[in-house]
């Protein structure tokens, strides 16, 4: 895998509407320029209001990516690896999953 | 009737002429659909038509302007397409009003006035739709969803996004940015006939 030069991408997830805002999260992972191999890949994570998340699990690419203080990561070959996997859930103490998806944010 | 009858019974303000206008003239035009979308969002009706033409016609006595040989018919309806036409260029955009055109002590409109479309509404209707799909898409195929969004929203080349998701060929990330374009207006297509359930 390798970004793309001069590039910087970055994919956002969105919560599905959840009617109780403190539900709704956002979360992007970063493509960030000329990453390859074993690099990894930022993520970050926050509530519908912007503030980072404190403690999370961000359930994406077939894997848990742990969240602290808003970031976590994750590598290159998890992120091919887990390609094909639908399931994005943000997992919190305190408050039940909820499911997300990809944005054109 | 012939033509010119049928003109002169109009100039002598005749009931079954009149109607006859209504019916020949006024209603066709009306009828059209540009014609029909410019009423409706200058709040014309198909009365108020033919009151401006009676008013020209009768009242300003244009309806001697009318020279036999053409068609009376073709002749009315230009009018009333002008009228159409003008209101298109000069009117605002009506509103409703809820009050009936009340105005309070100092002369200023009362009424709540509550617009035909909104334009914010339908963007932000087309912007849940296009993310309903999106999610779609995902469901069905992150992969394909990925290449869709790398492609439009991040103008990245199909060599690029070889590269980034590990496809094998450049080839083959056209074909799966094709089915992805086909798949997102299948998807439209199907989610506007069976209604929108869930939103972003």
């Amino acid at each position: 895998m390798k970004t793309p030069a001069g590039k910087n991408v970055r994919i956002v997830f969105a919560s599905h509407q959840m009617k109780n805002t403190l539900e709704r999260w956002w979360a992007s992972v970063s493509f960030p320029a000329g990453t390859c191999g074993d690099g990894q890949l930022p993520v970050s994570a926050t509530d519908w209001e912007n503030r980072p998340l404190d403690k999370a699990v961000f359930e994406c690419f077939g894997i848990c990516i742990p969240i602290k203080n808003g970031k976590g990561s994750v590598s290159c070959a998890d992120f091919i690896k887990g390609k094909h996997a639908t399931a994005v859930w943000m997992h919190r103490d305190g408050i039940k999953p909820v499911p997300g998806s990809l944005t054109f944010a | 009737m012939t033509d010119i009858e049928w003109h002169a019974a109009v100039k002598a303000e005749d009931g079954e002429a009149w109607r006859l206008v209504d019916e020949q003239a006024v209603g066709p035009e009306c009828r059209s659909r540009k014609n029909a979308e410019i009423m409706a969002k200058h709040s014309m009706s198909r009365e108020e038509l033919l009151a401006m033409l009676y008013e020209d016609m009768i009242g300003r006595g244009k309806i001697d302007l009318y020279r036999a040989g053409g068609s009376f018919q073709g002749w009315l309806r230009r009018y009333v397409r002008g009228y159409i036409l003008a209101a298109a260029g000069t009117r605002q955009d009506e509103t409703v009003d809820p009050t009936g055109g009340e105005t309070d002590e100092d002369g200023v409109h009362a009424g709540v006035e509550l617009p035909f479309s909104d334009a914010e509404v339908s963007r932000k209707e087309v912007w849940n739709i296009a993310h309903l799909c999106l999610r779609d898409l995902w469901n069905e195929d992150p992969e394909r969803a990925l290449v869709l969004l790398f492609k439009t929203r991040f103008f990245l080349s199909s060599e690029e996004i070889r590269d980034l998701l590990e496809v094998s060929s450049s080839a083959n990330v056209d074909q799966i940015f094709s089915r992805a374009v086909r798949f997102m207006r299948e998807d439209w297509t199907r989610r506007e006939k069976n209604g929108w359930e869930g939103t972003f």
